[in-house]
């Protein structure tokens, strides 16, 4: 039966039951669905080609063998089946491939197989987060048929483009606009397409990933500020505008989307959005509410009303952290394997990588996703609640939209053919919280004598190079309007004469904020902070 | 009281009222239940004070239209409180309001200072009727009665937002609330009207209210009201509508229609019959919708618990259930599983031609649900459930393969011993409350016959059932031997003897932990390779036998190749390449071809299967049956039978080095028993070739003739020599050498097969002989032609106290015994032999003779 029917014929605690019934579950039921789902995933993908592949051989009767026998993985591991798409290696027939940014443009593309199971499980989630969200209360949902969501994602094949398609299924939404019916427009012109649509019949949910959901903000005060154009006159338009208008002026400020739409919830995901959460709270007048979604791990936990941080779906993938200092242990050396905990095992306070196993036939086991999540609450026998910190240090994502790595970043100085000297990347924000990438250079004494080496060429010639070679870095300034590169000369032999002082060989990618101090005090001939002590 | 018009409309509704009360008495107390008393009580009250006071009766009208005011009025916050309880809300803030401005405006309604008692007025046509003055007054109950009736309606709103539309009962709730507001406002609405709307209305309503209670299930309605009465009661409204009617009907037909008092008469008569009729046929079925199928459910179940007490088979009872339940509940299959190996397999479907490879693990949530929540899972209210979460992909797909909708459970106390499961109904129907009811007082009586059936059938199993390998032991074998033999008539039944080889040593090179399980895989691999077509059984420990009915010696002897590979494959496996490999003798008999009775056929195929493992194991030896050699030829033949073992050829290596041993032992101590048994074993043998018994039965009975006074041994030499009579102690003596020969053969390496012959060589035909005292064709028939042979041997010798006696006398001594001693047809064929001289003599008789 299609949700709109359910609408129709069941009790809304029924309903509820159904979707969000997770919520009431004990750790205890929870650990019972997550290792029932597993066993169920595992006798299917030690059987496949994939699986045998990755087992080398060995065959794991149940979860703690399983975690014995097979390492953590990360992409490179399934790279040969899944970019050829080989769907005879796999465990479950795929529906759909969806694909992702692997590593700039070193390695550009990533495919996840999605089985119809999988899909099913990715709608009824998104479904409960709907629900959980448009909650004042426990069981208080209000959603219905014809709902207008103002849809700032991806068309397929990415992730973001497969929402309108899955919802289809189950409900009659209507998108604002469709990304996959309008995947022919500009990533400006489907914004503007949105708000116009808005503008005529309201908007009730709001999705969109944090940095997009920022800048379609902005570009609503935009507009509103330099004229409506495109907007249809209509005496409910008109209304809505006079009476947000009236309120800005009551209030000395422009125009907000929270003047003009009653939003029943406001969804936000992906790197970088907590630092949009207050704006984007001001802006519309309702707190945004988390969402864990990625092309590997569908969408796999959800805010509640409370905004006390995500609980993770029982069904959608098994999941193991990594604690933090494992996964630094790990950083250092990278032979290292990194213990990992259940969900019933996690800590409140502790910070976490996250690795997941697909469930419903995926590809993806004890898969590494790269992503941080910080556990906000746990014990008792309640279900963990965490919330996301950032992508794995050594990558550095900036607004949900590159992933720069080490080597993407030593393929851009290739290219760019400059002579510099070493170097370390770290993302920072600036005051307005908007993040940035902050090249930390030194010019060999050649190159300072023969070529043009001043922050602003440099800086240019860089991001031309970013933007040639990782075309989602050329998207931010394309979609989102930013430069994000930063660039600050170092004294040349900085570096090394930091790194002979300390001991120890220096991250080049997302150091540690006293490293960058440390750095800059030795660059003028200030004594070096080490661990507190002064040496 | 016919003056006054549609009284009798008053009166029947008030009997109504006042019958729905008595019978809802009865009915287990709740909240709801009492709730709805107060209102029929307070309709009784409405409808009683109005009828009274029509009639004007003592104390007067005045009392009985305040009677019938007051509870008119409070009747709207009692529907509000009806709801409320049904809504199961918690607030009682509004309600204490209510019932407050209620009593705050009851003093105006008793004095009458919102409407004063009416006056009656009689037309001129004779009829009374009553007429109100109103004035502004009324409006303080009304400004009450449309607040009690907005927050009704708030409520019935809420409810149906909360718990759907579909709610049980709510919509009938929302109807029964619109009916009493229209027929009240159709009462005062009409200028002029004397049609009681209000207490129509108030019948309906009342009806309602009891059917919403119904579809919650609140009650039973057969349980508190019988169908007679309710005939009667319908009757008898009918009856005093149709009186009441035919005055009416007359005037409008006569006066209306101008119609002359014949037609008129006609007409009326005419109508009230077809009103009658119809009357008749809506009552029927309103009676049939109630009763009807309750009543068939209880005949049906009434049926089936019956039938199921009295069965012992868990086979019979699934098909009693898949019948019961499909001739009440609509629905396409119905499946039963039963408990097996940690899962639920299913072991009966509705429809011949389902796949019965369905299984559900005790593990999956489902059963936990059944467990621990409902004995039924519906699976629209499953999903609504943390528990569907953790559902297997395949156990979804199960499901909706199946397209299961339901599951009742059948149990033990907590534990589940069986489920039953139903196919989604026609169109998408939900299983409705009468379904659900009937399908689990079904469940919980197969539960009960399943567990004793089920009990029955494991101990009849565990009876019949080889505890180690699991298959059918000796008892059973001998038991169906004996059934199919009969039943076979004269068709063909073929018996295999499998002897694993060697297997003493298996179980002392690996212990005997290794050895059971390898006895465990043989009976696994013969039990795959005899599927459907026989049975098999472990007769001793290490031999099985298998029972091939209605099949032939080809048959068994493929079947045996099959068995022989596959048992040569068992330590095949990587796991078990460590192991010796397995090999098995497999010894084959077929009646009626070389049997002609069932202890003949196990006798036979014993033999076979002592052959094959004479012959070198690991082989198949078919028994052939008789030989149709011919007389001249005997002696001939009977030495290139018995040619093998003095030869020690092939199998009888072993033996023949054996018997020397054993012979030249016997020799040693006493020579006359030495030649004897020489004598012996070559009349006997010979006898055999003529009876037609096969050479390997010939070459037994030779051996065993050689073998069969080894006993003698032990017995001392003054016995064995005494001139006279023996004493009874040594006569004693002198018999036990029988179970003394046993003794010693049975030591011998593969040379038990000889027993049953040497141990019945001094039995009776008539079972007066010994050691055992068996007769007839219960004796081996190689022990037959031993008891023949040594007794002519014994007779036609020179013994220490007597000289041998005249040949043609023993042959009548032999002929006096035959039937009685002697087998009768062995002792003709051997007088005849004698007589023919096919049988060459010893050279003692032979020289007498000459």
């Amino acid at each position: 039966m299609r949700f709109e029917d359910k609408l129709r014929s069941y009790s809304r605690e029924q309903l509820w039951n159904e979707y969000c019934g997770f919520l009431d579950m004990s750790l205890s039921e929870y650990m019972y669905t997550q290792r029932r789902l597993m066993e169920e995933q595992i006798c299917l993908w030690r059987q496949s080609g994939l699986g045998r592949m990755l087992l080398r051989g060995q065959s794991p009767k149940d979860l703690e063998e399983l975690r014995q026998m097979l390492p953590l993985t990360s992409y490179a591991d399934y790279a040969d089946v899944l970019l050829p798409k080989r769907a005879e290696m796999l465990c479950g027939e795929p529906a759909v491939w969806i694909q992702t940014t692997w590593e700039g443009g070193l390695r550009p593309i990533k495919l996840a197989p999605y089985t119809r199971s999988m899909l099913d499980t990715y709608r009824h989630n998104l479904l409960a987060t709907m629900m959980m969200a448009s909650a004042r209360k426990k069981g208080e949902f209000d959603l219905k048929n014809g709902d207008r969501i103002l849809y700032g994602g991806a068309p397929l094949p990415y992730a973001t483009g497969l929402m309108p398609s899955l919802f289809d299924e189950d409900i009659k939404f209507t998108w604002l606009p469709d990304s996959n019916t309008n995947s022919d427009l500009s990533f400006s012109q489907r914004i503007k397409k949105g708000f116009s649509m808005a503008m005529s019949g309201g908007v009730d949910f709001f999705f969109g990933i944090g940095s997009v959901a920022n800048y379609i903000t902005e570009s609503f005060g935009r507009s509103s500020g330099g004229g409506h154009g495109g907007m249809k006159v209509s005496p409910g338009n008109a209304a809505r505008y006079l009476r947000a208008k009236y309120i800005s002026r009551r209030d000395g400020r422009t125009i907000v989307p929270g003047d003009v739409f009653r939003l029943k919830a406001f969804f936000f995901a992906g790197t970088d959005a907590k630092c949009y959460k207050e704006r984007l709270t001001k802006a519309w007048g309702i707190m945004p509410v988390e969402l864990a979604a990625g092309t590997e791990s569908t969408c796999i936990g959800a805010e509640d009303w409370e905004h006390r941080g995500m609980v993770f779906f029982p069904d959608a993938c098994f999941y193991e952290f990594i604690p933090e200092q494992e996964m630094r242990r790990n950083l250092e050396d990278p032979h290292y394997q990194p213990r990992t905990c259940l969900m019933d095992e996690v800590q409140a306070g502790e910070t976490y990588e996250l690795v997941i196993s697909v469930l419903h036939g995926g590809a993806f086991m004890r898969y590494r996703i790269g992503d941080m999540y910080h556990c906000v609450s746990a014990g008792s026998g309640q279900l963990p609640r965490l919330t996301f910190v950032d992508r794995v240090p050594d990558v550095i994502d900036i607004a949900g939209f590159t992933r720069i790595t080490m080597s993407s970043m030593q393929e851009v100085i290739r290219l760019s053919r400059l002579e510099l000297g070493d170097w370390v990347l770290k993302k920072e924000f600036n005051q307005n919280e908007d993040p940035f990438l902050h090249l930390y250079l030194e010019i060999p004494p050649d190159a300072q004598c023969g070529e043009v080496a001043t922050r602003a060429v440099l800086t240019e010639h860089l991001s031309l190079y970013f933007k040639y070679f990782d075309s989602d870095y050329g998207d931010l300034k394309k979609l989102l309007n930013m430069e994000p590169l930063e660039i600050t000369i170092l004294k040349y032999g900085t570096i090394a004469a930091y790194e002979k002082r300390l001991g120890t060989r220096l991250p080049r990618i997302n150091p540690g904020m006293l490293d960058i101090r440390g750095l800059l005090r030795q660059q003028d001939g200030l004594p070096v902070w080490e661990g507190g002590r002064q040496s | 009281m016919s003056n006054v018009p549609y009284l009798y409309i008053n009166v029947a509704v008030l009997s109504c009222f006042t019958l729905m009360f008595v019978t809802v008495l009865a009915v287990k107390k709740t909240p709801e239940i009492w709730a709805f008393l107060a209102v029929l009580l307070d309709a009784i009250l409405w409808a009683g004070g109005s009828v009274l006071m029509r009639l004007q009766i003592w104390p007067g009208l005045e009392f009985w239209y305040t009677v019938s005011l007051v509870a008119l009025f409070i009747m709207e916050l009692l529907f509000y409180v009806f709801t409320h309880t049904f809504a199961h809300r918690k607030g009682k803030l509004l309600l204490g309001i209510f019932i407050v401005w209620n009593l705050l405006i009851l003093p105006g309604t008793v004095s009458g200072f919102y409407l004063a008692p009416p006056t009656a007025v009689t037309l001129e046509n004779g009829a009374t009727v009553f007429t109100y003055d109103l004035d502004w007054h009324i409006v303080i109950p009304c400004i009450m009665f449309v607040c009690i009736i907005a927050a009704t309606a708030v409520l019935l709103v809420q409810v149906m937002r909360e718990e759907g539309t579909h709610s049980p009962g709510i919509q009938v709730l929302v109807a029964s609330g619109l009916v009493m507001l229209v027929g009240n406002l159709l009462q005062v609405g009409i200028p002029g009207n004397t049609f009681p709307f209000d207490m129509v209305a108030g019948l309906i309503f009342a009806v309602l209210l009891m059917y919403a209670l119904y579809r919650r299930r609140m009650f039973r309605l057969t349980l508190v009201v019988s169908r007679s009465l309710l005939t009667v009661v319908m009757a008898a409204i009918c009856l005093t509508f149709a009186a009441n009617l035919v005055g009416p009907m007359r005037d409008f037909v006569e006066g209306l229609l101008g119609l002359s008092t014949d037609w008129a008469i006609m007409s009326v008569a005419l109508a009230s019959a077809i009103v009658l009729v119809l009357a008749y046929v809506l009552v029927r079925r309103l009676l049939d919708v109630v009763f009807v199928r309750e009543e068939q459910q209880n005949k049906l179940i009434k049926k089936f618990s019956s039938e199921v007490s009295q069965s012992l088979s868990t086979a019979d009872i699934m098909e009693k259930i898949g019948t019961v339940l499909s001739s009440e509940i609509p629905v396409e299959q119905v499946y039963i599983c039963l408990p097996a190996d940690g899962y639920y397999r299913a072991r009966y479907c509705s429809s011949p031609l389902a796949t019965l490879s369905i299984s559900i693990s005790k593990e999956s949530p489902q059963i936990s649900y059944l467990r621990e929540q409902e004995s039924y899972l519906i699976l629209s209210e499953f999903r609504s459930t943390t528990k569907y979460l953790s559902l297997w992909e395949e156990e979804k797909e199960l499901f909706r393969r199946l397209n299961i909708d339901c599951v009742a459970a059948m149990r033990d106390g907590t534990e589940i011993i069986g489920l039953v499961l139903l196919s989604a109904k026609e169109r998408e129907h939900t299983f409705s409350a009468a379904e659900i009811n009937f399908l689990e007082t079904v469940t919980s009586i197969a539960s009960i016959a399943m567990k004793n059936a089920a009990l029955y059938e494991k101990m009849f199993r565990e009876a019949r059932i080889d505890p180690l390998t699991g298959a059918y032991n000796y008892r059973f074998f001998v038991e169906k031997l004996d059934e199919q033999f009969a039943a076979c008539g004269k068709e063909c039944l073929t018996l295999l003897y499998i002897d694993v080889d060697d297997f003493k040593l298996y179980n002392q090179l690996y212990g005997v932990g290794e050895g059971d399980a390898a006895l465990c895989r043989i009976e696994e691999a013969i039990t795959q390779a005899v599927g459907d077509g026989g049975m098999v059984f472990r007769t001793s420990g290490k031999v099985f036998a298998v029972l091939l009915p209605l099949q032939d010696t080809q048959r068994g002897r493929s079947l045996a190749r099959d068995i022989c590979e596959r048992v040569g494959h068992i330590n095949e496996a990587p796991e078990r390449r460590r192991l010796k490999q397995l090999s098995v003798s497999v010894g084959i008999c077929s009646a009626p071809y070389a049997a002609s009775s069932a202890k003949e056929l196990m006798d036979n195929a014993d033999l076979a299967v002592y052959n094959a493992k004479q012959g070198g194991k690991d082989q198949i030896v078919i028994f052939r049956g008789a030989s149709d050699l011919m007389p001249q030829h005997l002696a001939e033949r009977t030495d290139a039978i018995v040619d093998r073992i003095e030869r020690g050829e092939g199998e009888y290596r072993t033996a023949l080095s054996m018997i020397s041993a054993l012979t030249a032992a016997i020799d040693a101590k006493d020579h006359y028993t030495y030649a004897h048994s020489k004598n012996v074993a070559r009349y006997a043998a010979t006898l055999a070739v003529a009876a037609g018994l096969n050479d390997d039965q010939v070459r037994t009975i030779y051996a065993a003739g050689l073998l069969h006074d080894i006993g003698k041994i032990s017995v001392p030499e003054n016995i064995l020599r005494k001139t006279g009579k023996l004493e009874p102690e040594e006569y004693q003596i002198m018999q036990s050498h029988v179970n003394n020969s046993i003794e010693m053969i049975r030591h011998l390496p593969e040379m038990d097969y000889l027993i049953p012959a040497v141990l019945g060589h001094h039995e009776r035909w008539d079972g007066k002989g010994y050691p055992r005292g068996i007769a007839g064709e219960e004796l081996p028939i190689t022990a037959r032609c031993l008891a023949i042979a040594d007794a002519f041997d014994a007779m036609t010798t020179d013994r220490p106290y007597r000289k041998g006696l005249p040949l043609e006398y023993v042959l009548e001594e032999i002929e006096r015994g035959s039937g009685t001693q002697f087998d009768p047809h062995l002792a003709e064929v051997f007088v005849q032999l004698i007589r023919t001289r096919s049988l060459p003599l010893s050279q003692q008789v032979s020289a007498r003779k000459g």
